[in-house]
């Protein structure tokens, strides 16, 4: 039999018959596939991710952004709601494991997600592996956020005046009226945390929490140990400790006294400053009795302005700048030159700080976790411990003051009690940290019989960004495996040297 | 049987068939004789469809090689020069791909390639691979390749070269056998010996016209000459190129 | 003693048939199959994988060894020293002829401190530092030399911090403008480098798959001798071609097929963390169907050059040519990263690309466009096709 066809008409036929019917698999097989990839997006997820911009002041990265809508009460499922905001950053496998990675911010009243923001670089790492899911604790961040917009003046909350912080809290309270303040704790965070968990559709968390979010990420895995595989709590804040008693004044003055000891045997620095801890009590008692009026240029806008340079300036400065080795180069600086009269550096800190502070933490949210968690727990002798302290009772005092007239809501039966896991735990400390010093994380140590405790040399509150951390994190939670964790790297590590005048420490 | 009449086949300047007629019959062996370069081949590869003839007709069983090639190529079968099989296949492979190109398969093929391995005793090489065979089993191998589809004409060129004496005996022997079978059988030479042994008719070529042509006798008879050698060189004008 | 009637069909199969039983038993189309599942996911991962494994263990904090720094002046800078070392740099001593150990290789990087650092830094202007190094020197031999410049960029950048905070300014009133990157590629887009290699390999296996096969059908069976009895067969040339040029075909997309396949087992199971991109079935089928009409234009272009060669040596270097004219339009992704449309989709081998690069980034490249590319390449393969028929026609094939 012979085909009626010419020679070329065999062979145009037989490529355009392949090429038809290739055509048409290729569309069944589009068709297919992108059918199974809708489901799969969809099948393990009932928030509906979006991709969007987060920002923390200049910083803003790409994120998959969705709500949870939560009863505030969470009693009364139909009463009034609150809109949790969850950010996913996807992980840059195409498989990524089942679990997320989760960071919970301290304060209390920081944003998790500015933190998030913040820590792109150990997050990088571990989203090479798994996504990282993250929600702003409610009450704080974009979760709504209680602020309380006080004066800047007080925001330092330092020096303390009964009266004064009466009348800010109850301005700050008609403020927050709308919400039942009750429900902000940290008990009713982590059924939170564990319903965003739940609504993404991840098996489990690792949680990294810093300072009071090492509180959240503790109770979380006593409420919901099947759903979490590890974590990373860095300058702890162990079960049962409490941070409305002399804790805060007596860990600010061990700090203050580190700093003095390291400056002292440093020789360039006690050359050049001499004995900072009796220059400090000289400044401050002058300040006391003789606040100076400043007139400097703001240390951003640069224009002229009037500033009075008061205790509450040295306190603060005292107080926050030995958070990170960076800044505690600076303090006997301006220590010994405002002593000296030049009062310009001191100035400036205290604006920076009241400024950056202010914008940071949701007040309102802080004071329902103290007045709920801490305040109403405080030993009575606490304000003997501040004694020998250099804030002495006043902050104690403070909260207890706020905390008056703030709504107190409850904590779990077993919130304050101490519990062992089998699940690994990786406890970070700063060996100057001046507000969950090393000490935190040895009693978490003792307590978690699955933990590993780093205590990293020379720096402050919070280190996961610090030298080789990160990578130690990310072998960590690669197989959540604490003998991944090889600690040697983090020897290394050094405080930045004091500077000596405003250009710098010795060569 | 084969009928040529003043085939022309010129490449360029050069006159490789300049006017070539002959007739080989049925039933006779009939031979090409002539130098290297006297236009045997381009005779030949005319005949079996390879070129087409500037001028002059080829009919074989009277299909004209230029009109019905596919008529043309079913009823020949051709050993061309050098045997040209596929060292990668057995013997055996290669009989069965030109027996299936001749459209036949099965018990049909299977049978008759059986018969040549008989008739042209390959049975202890048939199904081994190619590679490696001697000249004369590769020349069996393309022969029985080129009378799978038993063809009423055998086209062979050059058939001898590079046989031993055993082989080139052997050779004979089956051309034998198809005239015997009534096969037209035309072949060509270069070695006067063999054709003067084998060819009923002889067409001798030299400068791609025919010389002299007929039987052994004949042509000794026409020139006059009683050693055929000599009736050849006579019939050519010159010794060049002759064995 | 009887002409039998033989399809064209038929004679069509039992050449393919032929020339894929025949081929299949020679160890050179063999061996480029076996190349291709074998080298080519080695050839993409190798190298990705050992390039982003040094970088990666030569920055690893925790696991690097240290690098080692000579320090020409080290007394000048103790706090700087200090400051290397915390980053994982050992400050060693530096050699006699610093220039001459950098150019001979023996360091790749030493720094240089003058004895003016001192007064420099602690008067708050800027302190020059020296760094030698050898540009002439590239690629991972450049971790190195990135690492320091980095860890000193970042102490500059503390004390630059430090330095305005001391004098009563925010250091951001210093950093105008921060830029944040936005990146619309999905994870698995981002391993572009990879990706544009990817189209350029494959096609090369494609032509390499199916060139023996090309060769053979013209000068190889001339030299072979079995041209001649092969065309004296009752089947027509075109037809003998449109086999050979099927057996090719097949060959060539078979070596496709397997380059896909090493590629899908070498995703599933190397660890290649950097390229997040799975290949399943599905994408393995897409790339293979919308490569099919660029394997018939390929063969097609092998064969119709083939039979312009007289011999098997001539073709083979001449084809070792052919293969490099598809991979020339493949030039522009690597450098202009076009994205798929009408005016660029028609052209066959550049298109196909783009369909390589676009499923294996897991995004959809529209039908009609695919369509496009699979019709132009089509028609590419009959023209040329037809034209190696005719070539195949003429007397002087056989040489």
């Amino acid at each position: 039999m012979r085909l009626p066809l010419s020679k070329f008409g065999l062979a145009a036929w037989t490529f355009l018959c392949c090429t038809f019917i290739a055509t048409i698999i290729v569309v069944l097989i589009a068709a297919k596939t992108s059918q199974a990839q809708e489901l799969n997006s969809k099948s393990n997820s009932s928030l509906n991710f979006k991709r969007c911009q987060i920002k923390h002041k200049a910083v803003e990265i790409d994120a998959e952004c969705a709500t949870l809508t939560r009863p505030e009460d969470p009693n009364q499922a139909n009463g009034k709601t609150i809109d949790l905001f969850v950010v996913k950053l996807p992980s840059s496998s195409s498989t990524p494991q089942a679990d997320a990675f989760t960071v919970i911010q301290g304060g209390p009243g920081g944003s998790s997600i500015d933190l998030a923001i913040g820590l792109r670089q150990a997050l990088d790492f571990v989203r090479e592996k798994r996504d990282v899911l993250i929600v702003d604790q409610r009450g704080t961040g974009r979760s709504n956020s209680l602020q309380c917009d006080l004066p800047e003046q007080d925001q330092l909350a330092t020096s303390f005046d009964r009266e004064q912080t009466v009348k800010l809290t109850q301005a700050c309270l008609s403020k927050l009226k709308d919400n039942n303040l009750r429900f902000y704790t940290t008990s009713v965070a982590v059924q939170d945390l564990d319903a965003v968990r739940q609504a993404a559709g991840y098996e489990q968390l690792t949680i990294y929490g810093v300072s009071y979010g090492t509180r959240v990420a503790q109770h979380y895995l006593r409420r919901f140990p099947e759903y979490t595989r590890a974590l990373i709590i860095d300058g702890v804040v162990d079960i049962g400790l409490n941070l409305a008693g002399a804790e805060i004044a007596r860990r600010s003055q061990d700090a203050f006294d580190g700093m003095v000891k390291r400056c002292t045997e440093t020789s360039s620095c006690f050359e050049q400053f001499g004995d900072i801890k009796q220059k400090f009590k000289q400044l401050r008692q002058r300040l006391i009795t003789q606040p100076v009026e400043l007139s400097i240029a703001h240390p951003l806008t640069g224009k002229e302005i009037n500033h009075t340079v008061s205790e509450s300036d040295l306190l603060a400065a005292v107080r926050f700048m030995p958070y990170a080795t960076e800044s505690t180069a600076l303090l006997p600086m301006i220590i010994a030159s405002a002593h000296a009269g030049d009062y310009t550096p001191l100035a400036a800190q205290g604006i920076n700080l009241t400024e950056s502070l202010g914008n940071e933490f949701a007040t309102g949210m802080h004071n329902s976790v103290m007045c709920t968690e801490d305040a109403p727990f405080v030993d009575p002798r606490a304000a003997e411990q501040t004694v020998e302290t250099y804030f002495g009772s006043d902050m104690l005092e403070g909260i207890a003051a706020v905390c008056q007239v703030w709504p107190r809501g409850a904590i779990d039966a077993d919130f304050r009690a101490a519990f062992d896991s089998e699940k690994p735990i990786l406890i970070l400390s700063g060996e100057t940290d001046p507000v969950t010093p090393p000490a935190n994380g040895a009693r978490a140590a003792a307590m978690f019989s699955n933990s590993k405790h780093l205590v990293i040399p020379s720096h402050g509150h919070g280190v996961i960004g610090r030298g080789c951390v990160p990578f130690l994190i990310r072998d960590f939670v690669i197989d959540a495996n604490l003998k991944d964790v090889k600690s040697d790297c983090i020897e290394r590590e050094r405080a930045m040297p004091f500077f000596i005048d405003t250009t710098g420490p010795t060569p | 049987m084969i009928e040529v009449s003043n085939l022309r086949k010129y490449f360029g300047s050069v006159k490789a068939v300049d006017g070539v007629s002959f007739r080989a019959e049925d039933g006779k062996i009939t031979g090409l004789l002539g130098p290297n370069g006297a236009g045997k081949s381009t005779t030949l590869r005319i005949l079996y469809t390879a070129f087409k003839p500037d001028a002059g007709t080829a009919l074989i069983d009277n299909l004209d090689v230029t009109i019905d090639k596919l008529g043309v190529r079913s009823s020949i079968g051709v050993l061309t020069h050098g045997a040209g099989i596929y060292e990668r296949l057995t013997a055996y492979e290669n009989i069965r791909y030109f027996g299936e190109l001749h459209g036949m398969s099965g018990k049909e093929l299977k049978m008759r390639i059986g018969q040549l391995a008989e008739l042209l005793e390959m049975n202890d090489f048939i199904d081994r691979r190619s590679k490696g065979f001697s000249q004369g089993q590769k020349t069996k191998v393309a022969l029985a390749r080129a009378l799978v589809h038993n063809p009423k004409n055998v086209l062979l060129d050059e058939p001898t070269n590079g046989l031993d004496i055993m082989a080139t005996r052997g050779l004979r022997e089956v051309i034998q056998r198809l005239k015997d079978a009534g096969h037209c059988v035309l072949f060509s030479s270069h070695v006067m010996q063999e054709v003067a042994a084998l060819g009923d008719e002889i067409v001798i070529i030299a400068n791609g016209t025919v010389a002299a042509s007929g039987s052994p006798e004949q042509l000794r008879a026409d020139t006059g000459q009683t050693n055929l050698e000599d009736a050849f060189v006579k019939a050519i004008g010159s010794e060049e190129g002759l064995i | 003693m009887h002409t039998r009637k033989i399809s064209h069909l038929s004679s069509l199969w039992t050449i393919l048939r032929k020339e894929v039983v025949d081929n299949a038993r020679d160890r050179r189309t063999l061996t480029t199959m076996a190349v291709s599942i074998v080298v080519f996911p080695l050839l993409m991962f190798g190298l990705i994988w050992f390039l982003d494994k040094t970088v990666k263990e030569e920055t690893d904090l925790v696991n690097a060894p240290a690098l080692q720094l000579p320090v020409v002046g080290a007394q000048y800078a103790p706090n700087l020293v200090k400051w290397l070392t915390q980053n994982n740099i050992e400050v060693i001593k530096p050699p006699a002829d610093p220039e001459l150990s950098i150019s001979k290789g023996e360091h790749r990087v030493i720094l240089f401190i003058r004895a003016d650092y001192p007064e420099s830094f602690r008067n708050g202007a800027t302190a020059p530092l020296r760094l030698i190094h050898d540009s002439s020197i590239t690629g991972l031999e450049k971790i190195g030399f990135n690492t320091v410049q980095g860890a000193i960029q970042a102490y500059s950048g503390q004390i630059a911090s430090l330095r305005l905070s001391a004098r009563g300014v925010n250091p951001e009133a210093a950093n105008p403008i921060r830029i944040n990157l936005s990146d619309v590629a999905s994870p698995q887009a981002r391993s572009g480098q990879f990706l544009t290699m990817m189209p350029y390999l494959m096609i090369m296996f494609i032509m390499a798959g199916g060139m023996y096969l090309a060769i053979d059908t013209t000068a190889g069976e001339r030299e072979k001798g079995s041209l001649e009895p092969l065309l004296t067969q009752p089947v027509k040339r075109h037809i003998v071609l449109l086999a050979k040029l099927g057996a090719t075909i097949v060959f060539s997309s078979l070596t496709l097929l397997m380059v896909l396949t090493g590629l899908g087992l070498a995703f599933e199971y190397m660890p290649v963390d950097i390229i997040s991109i799975s290949v399943g079935i599905g994408k393995i089928a897409t790339i293979f169907i919308a490569c099919l009409p660029f394997v018939f234009a390929g063969c097609a272009l092998m064969v119709l050059v083939a039979s312009f060669t007289k011999s098997y040596k001539e073709a083979q270097s001449y084809l070792g040519m052919v293969m490099l004219v598809p991979t020339l339009p493949l030039m522009s992704l690597a450098f202009m990263s076009p994205e798929p449309s009408i005016s660029n989709m028609w052209v066959p081998a550049l298109s196909q690309g783009m369909i390589i690069i676009e499923t294996l980034k897991g995004e959809t490249v529209a039908l009609e466009l695919i369509g496009l590319s699979m019709i132009c390449s089509t028609i590419l393969a009959a023209a040329l096709a037809w034209v190696a028929i005719k070539l195949y026609q003429r007397e002087r094939i056989l040489g």
